[in-house]
């Protein structure tokens, strides 16, 4: 049956239908570039965030971290995705991460932060409540969520491999660099388990310009 | 030649007695009971289960990340909420937000989250780690609903971690699931060797 008064009608086996759509499976394909100014994006929004709602130094370590990954994904992982080989130490990252909030928060980093800087720009207090929510709890878990990305071959995953490894870097360099200004002494909150991180992102960076990549667009053919 | 299996179970009822014997005393007995209950109940379990047929790590691990992940996020709800001082009241003990920050939010999840390396390298440790987890979920997330808000004085209200609660013990079904499929599939191989 045929509605020969609307030209926007097909008929088909004899029914009437007033949309071409069908149920066969469609792979949603994103490009490379989507990823990267969603990237982009978080970076400027998270970046504005860390400078309202972080101290200083803190807001332009995590900011460099950022920036840097970024970098390095664009550079290495562009259009293909990390190996599911870094996974043991990815994770392994992640522990020392908690760790070291654990040896920081234990220590009274915050009090030592306010040796240095107590508010962010907008002048919100750095409290134990943001230290803990911020660089410790919720950035394990998006951590965890990178690691099913690496899993499953992800680009963000893969972006998120790289950011793990360059924070652990930053925030174990941080309290080397914080202790001058935060008053002198020979501790800063962070500084022992910072050594162990340190190490973790230097190899674990080593191991990802190592590992080879895999291409994104066979991953999703798969 | 050593046992490993059985080596690994020493430790882990050496860690359960350490752990219990300060948890107990920190957190009062509901907690305790939750907590060192699903460590038990995850021993018998991988015992009786998987202790010496690993599960293969590709289809336990994205599960086991999914459940740890979502459990994090329910740690934090409890954490921002003041779930220890509402269970301290509840259990007439003075459990402290600081020590609920060190064992609950900062010794156990580095226990766990190491607990996917040993998943990662089919280790038998690394399994039980998923099944104290798991059954953990099982045990302890529905009192968020049922038990803690009833417990209270008043009418039924919100309790802390009460939000999340419900949505690592979904995974935790899927990857206890996935454990008893692949011991089957193990089995059947090696019955057809």
């Amino acid at each position: 049956m045929t509605n020969s008064t609307h030209p926007q009608t097909a008929a088909l086996d004899g029914r009437q239908v007033w949309d071409h759509m069908d149920d066969r499976p469609v792979r949603l394909e994103v490009p490379s570039w989507v990823y990267f100014l969603l990237l982009v994006s978080t970076s400027i929004t998270v970046g504005i965030a860390a400078v309202l709602y972080l101290p200083w130094p803190i807001a332009v370590s995590n900011i460099a971290s950022v920036l840097v990954a970024l970098a390095f994904w664009r550079r290495h992982t562009y259009g293909r995705v990390a190996s599911r080989r870094i996974l043991p130490l990815y994770i392994f990252g992640i522990v020392v991460l908690l760790l070291q909030g654990l040896e920081a928060w234990g220590l009274g980093f915050v009090d030592h932060m306010s040796g240095w800087v107590a508010e962010s720009v907008r002048g919100t207090e750095f409290t134990e409540a943001i230290h803990l929510s911020v660089l410790s709890i919720v950035s394990s878990c998006l951590f965890l969520v990178g690691a099913i990305g690496v899993f499953f071959h992800h680009p963000l995953g893969s972006y998120l491999a790289w950011f793990l490894f360059v924070v652990a870097i930053a925030q174990g360099v941080f309290p080397f660099v914080a202790i001058l200004p935060a008053g002198g002494g020979i501790y800063f909150p962070g500084m022992a388990m910072g050594v162990v991180a340190v190490v973790t992102g230097s190899t674990g960076l080593r191991r990802l310009f190592s590992l080879p990549t895999i291409d994104h667009k066979e991953v999703s053919d798969a | 030649m050593r046992d490993v299996p059985k080596l690994y179970f020493g430790l882990i009822i050496a860690f359960i007695v350490s752990f219990g014997s300060v948890f107990v005393q920190q957190a009062g007995f509901m907690p305790f009971a939750i907590v060192c209950g699903s460590m038990v109940a995850g021993l018998l379990a991988w015992r009786w289960t998987n202790w010496r047929h690993p599960a293969d790590p590709k289809r336990l691990l994205p599960i086991y990340l999914i459940t740890a992940a979502m459990l994090m996020l329910h740690l934090w709800e409890e954490y921002v909420f003041d779930f220890a001082p509402r269970i301290a009241e509840l259990n007439g003990t003075t459990w402290s937000g600081a020590e609920f920050l060190f064992m609950i939010l900062f010794v156990l999840p580095s226990v766990w989250i190491m607990g996917a390396i040993g998943i990662y390298f089919r280790n038998p440790l690394g399994n039980y780690v998923a099944w104290l987890i798991f059954v953990g979920m099982i045990f302890g997330e529905p009192a968020h609903i049922l038990v803690f808000p009833i417990k209270t004085a008043g009418p039924y209200d919100y309790f802390p971690g009460m939000w999340t609660a419900l949505f690592p013990l979904v995974t935790a079904l899927w990857g206890i699931h996935v454990i008893l499929d692949d011991l089957k599939r193990q089995r059947a191989a090696e019955g057809a060797a």
